[in-house]
């Protein structure tokens, strides 16, 4: 009676009968037909082999009490050595079970147990029961379909089902936990920038899970980042990782690399620990294109002002008839639209991607129609920057959800109404002309004498705006314009400081002015606002119509 | 000989006048190339000159005078005024009447103008009418004309003391003054050669919220006078410079802007034998 209660208190603690193999991992519900599939393993953690000739194994009914059926008795002399794992299992499992035997498990909620020769018993359950002789403590959790029960770590003995095992992949025949594991986080590999230019510098990343029981030390972990090639892997970038991760701990880790040849390749990332007891984990990989894709994007109206809709310009890069129905047109937030009839695009022609064709062509009645597409449902683009400066992305994707081009336009110093367009040195700015040139080529600013120019110096009666343009010796400028009268008197400012491309147009509301002779002076600041141009240019303006 | 004399520098003037504007007599608004307070006429309404009551409807001193200006506005290539303007008086009634021309690419405009008035010991007043034609444009195949009328007077308020105000523009018609002007009021003290003045400018535009503050100083110096100048919105100086010699006055004024460049008036005309 004395060793009676502690060895009580002992069992109610504990799960697994002491100084036995235990079990460790339990498949009751394969992916698809469980038949065949479906496994126990036993673990031995002890030093030294163990026997288990006479050992039951039974499977449990948990909608009713004392459901067990006897499933498989293991042979007298059968042995498990030490540290070793006895796989019990279908036909089918991979690698070959130790012992082969249908088990016809139940999906849950049920349990399985081993039933000693002396007596002793060790029951795992799983799902949420009713009854608790299916289970040791509270039940395990029931595992989706494709997925087993197993104990983790390995010789977890929490005193509940619940505590010592989750939900995981299957693994017969090995240990649930490595010691030393490293995998990557399904979903986060990711290349930036999404297209790169051949040989350009690109970052590959992603979230490298230690899911191993060792800590994984600075310096042991190393990432490698390459193309798959003909014969192999072309190696781009490597790097040895300087972090630790603790055991169940996870961490963000990049490589430089450089991007290859144009086209349509696969980057393999790959994570290489020393003594990774399952290696495979550690690798994964991404399809992207490198270089210009099919279709480019080439005019963004996302701010119409003329009722005639959203639209998108885009130049078939190739040398092929392009099947605009086959690309999807995406923002930053996700919403998505295709064409949904075919509209071909001929080899380095424009076409318009339209939110609403109707409006568009009333709007520009000149356009052809042959390469006008109705995009459903239409992605709805910001008119105004977010707190990064962007105002949103247009991304363009082939059949093979392979981005083809992408933009991040601001709307920042965009007049209302006036399109975004790639111009001839491959920069996005507001177009020259604030009707947009939908189908057409980019209209480059005029020539003018100076910086600063005003092309209708002289508005007709009823006018109330002026076109002016400007030329600065460098790639962007902060252009303010104020207006002054003829006795030196400032009047108002006609353009507050505005971030502009080095060449450009505008049209300046002068209307508040009044009539009468104003002089406009343009400051412009260079980008490292190192240098400054001013410039002025005379403006009558008229009265009201006559 | 006195009168040769005279006849003699104004045809002078006259003639330097027109070698300046061409062959062609243009027009174009008038500039005094003087402050507001000696436009006013300081010392007794002494040395006003003609183009005064054709600008502010301020009215001149009476005495027979020509003169020719031409005016350099805030820096800008191209934007010049001429002018020439006379004035004469009989009794207490004093007349005025000037052409100019202002010419900036691709546009311009000729204007001439006319003031009448009177003067008496402690007060004077005056009217004044400019008419201005634009040049042709591109986009105006018909020149566009328009007129305005406005009018000027000051007081004298004690010892050295004179307050004037002017409304130059109380009607237009037509096409719009270049430089939109509204009611000035302002005050000008003198003692022992010195003066100083201050006036207020009312809002010229629908978007000013407030008017504009000017002042200044000017001082005696034997023949000549000089003057600085203050403006407000933006912040600006100018310094003037009057002298007359051997019957021929010459004013100067240069205004610098913080962010244009200068404006730069000269005035040559006759002056009262020996006096400024």
């Amino acid at each position: 009676m004395s060793g009676g209660l502690p060895l009580l208190l002992l069992s109610l603690a504990s799960c697994v009968p002491p100084a036995r193999p235990m079990v460790s991992e339990v498949l009751y519900d394969a992916a698809g037909d469980d038949e065949g599939f479906e496994f126990v393993e036993l673990h031995n953690p002890l030093g030294t082999p163990a026997a288990i000739g006479g050992l039951r194994l039974e499977s449990g009914d948990g909608a009713g009490p004392g459901r067990w059926a006897l499933r498989w008795t293991a042979p007298a002399g059968t042995v498990i050595a030490p540290g070793a794992r006895y796989v019990v299992g279908g036909a089918r499992v991979v690698p070959a079970p130790d012992a082969t035997a249908e088990l016809g498990l139940q999906n849950g909620p049920d349990a399985v147990r081993f039933v000693w020769p002396d007596g002793v018993i060790e029951v795992v359950g799983y799902g949420t029961l009713a009854l608790g002789e299916y289970a040791c403590g509270a039940a395990a959790v029931d595992a989706a379909s494709g997925q087993s029960i197993a104990r983790v770590p390995d010789g977890a003995d929490r005193g509940a089902n619940a505590l010592d095992f989750r939900a995981a992949t299957p693994s017969p025949g090995r240990a649930n936990q490595p010691r030393r594991h490293v995998a990557w986080a399904p979903g986060t590999l990711a290349i930036e920038p999404e297209i790169a230019p051949p040989g350009a510098p690109v970052r590959v990343s992603g979230v490298a899970v230690n899911a191993g029981a060792d800590s994984i030390a600075p310096g042991a972990l190393a990432l490698t980042a390459g193309v798959r090639v003909a014969n192999g892997i072309d190696v781009r970038g490597a790097t040895v990782i300087p972090d630790a991760i603790a055991p169940g701990e996870s961490l963000r880790v990049e490589v430089a690399a450089v991007a290859p040849a144009a086209g349509v390749v696969t980057w393999i990332a790959r994570l290489d620990l020393a003594g990774d007891e399952s290696p495979e984990a550690g690798r994964d990989s991404l399809r992207v294109r490198v270089g210009a894709g099919p279709l480019a994007l080439t005019e963004i109206q996302f701010h119409p002002a003329r009722g005639e809709g959203e639209w998108i310009e885009v130049e078939n890069r190739t040398d092929s008839t392009l099947d605009l129905a086959g690309f999807v047109l995406r923002d930053r937030g996700g919403t998505h639209g295709s064409a949904k009839v075919p509209r071909p695009c001929p080899p380095g022609a424009l076409a318009l991607l339209a939110q609403d064709p109707a409006a568009l062509l009333l709007a520009y009645p000149r356009l052809d129609t042959a390469r006008v597409a109705a995009v459903t449902p239409w992605p709805s683009l910001n008119n105004t920057n977010a707190a990064d400066g962007i105002a949103d992305v247009v991304e363009l994707g082939d059949a093979e959800s392979l981005p083809s081009d992408r933009v991040a336009y601001s709307a920042a110093g965009v007049p209302a109404g006036v399109p975004v367009e790639r111009s001839n040195d491959d920069r996005w700015r507001a177009a020259a002309d604030p009707a947009g040139t939908p189908l057409e080529s980019p209209r480059v600013p005029p020539a003018i004498g100076g910086a600063f120019a005003v092309l209708t110096p002289r508005p007709a009666w009823g006018t109330t705006s002026v076109r002016i343009a400007w030329a600065l010796p460098w790639p962007s400028a902060l252009v303010r314009i104020d207006a002054y009268d003829l006795s030196g008197a400032r009047i108002a400012s006609l353009l507050p400081e505005t971030d502009v491309a080095g060449r450009g147009e505008s049209t300046l509301g002068v209307g508040p002015l009044g009539p009468g002779l104003a002089v406009l002076v343009l400051r412009a600041d260079s980008p490292a606002r190192d240098a400054r141009i001013t410039a002025s240019q005379v403006v009558r303006v008229p009265g009201g119509p006559r | 000989m006195t009168q040769v004399r005279a006849t003699t520098r104004c045809a002078a003037v006259a003639l330097l006048a027109l070698a300046g504007l061409g062959a062609r007599a243009h027009a174009q608004d008038f500039t005094t190339g003087l402050p507001p307070a000696l436009c006013a006429g300081l010392s007794g309404g002494r040395d006003v000159a003609p183009s005064v009551a054709l600008e502010h409807g301020l009215p001149g001193d009476g005495r027979p005078a020509i003169e020719a200006s031409f005016t350099s506005w805030l820096g800008v290539p191209g934007l010049t005024t001429r002018a020439l303007a006379a004035g004469i008086g009989f009794g207490t009634v004093r007349a005025a009447c000037g052409v100019s021309r202002t010419g900036v690419e691709p546009f311009g405009w000729d204007a001439a103008g006319a003031a009448l008035g009177a003067v008496g010991e402690r007060a004077g007043a005056a009217v004044r009418a400019i008419g201005r034609r634009e040049d042709d444009g591109e986009t105006h195949p018909r020149a566009v004309t328009g007129a305005e009328v406005g009018a000027g007077a000051w007081v004298r308020a004690g010892a050295g003391a004179r307050v004037w105000a002017e409304a130059p523009q109380v009607w237009t018609r037509g096409s719009p003054p270049p430089l939109p002007r509204s009611l000035a009021i302002g005050v000008v003290v003198e003692s022992d050669g010195v003066a100083a003045w201050l006036q207020r400018t009312s809002p010229a535009r629908a978007l000013e919220a407030t008017g504009q503050h000017e002042g200044g100083i000017a001082v005696d110096m034997g023949p000549a006078r000089v003057w600085l100048e203050a403006r407000e919105r933006p912040l600006r100086a100018a310094f003037g410079l009057q002298a007359a010699i051997r019957g021929v006055a010459v004013r100067v004024r240069a205004e610098a802007h913080p962010v244009l460049g200068e404006t730069v008036t000269i005035v040559v005309g006759t002056a009262r034998g020996g006096a400024r």
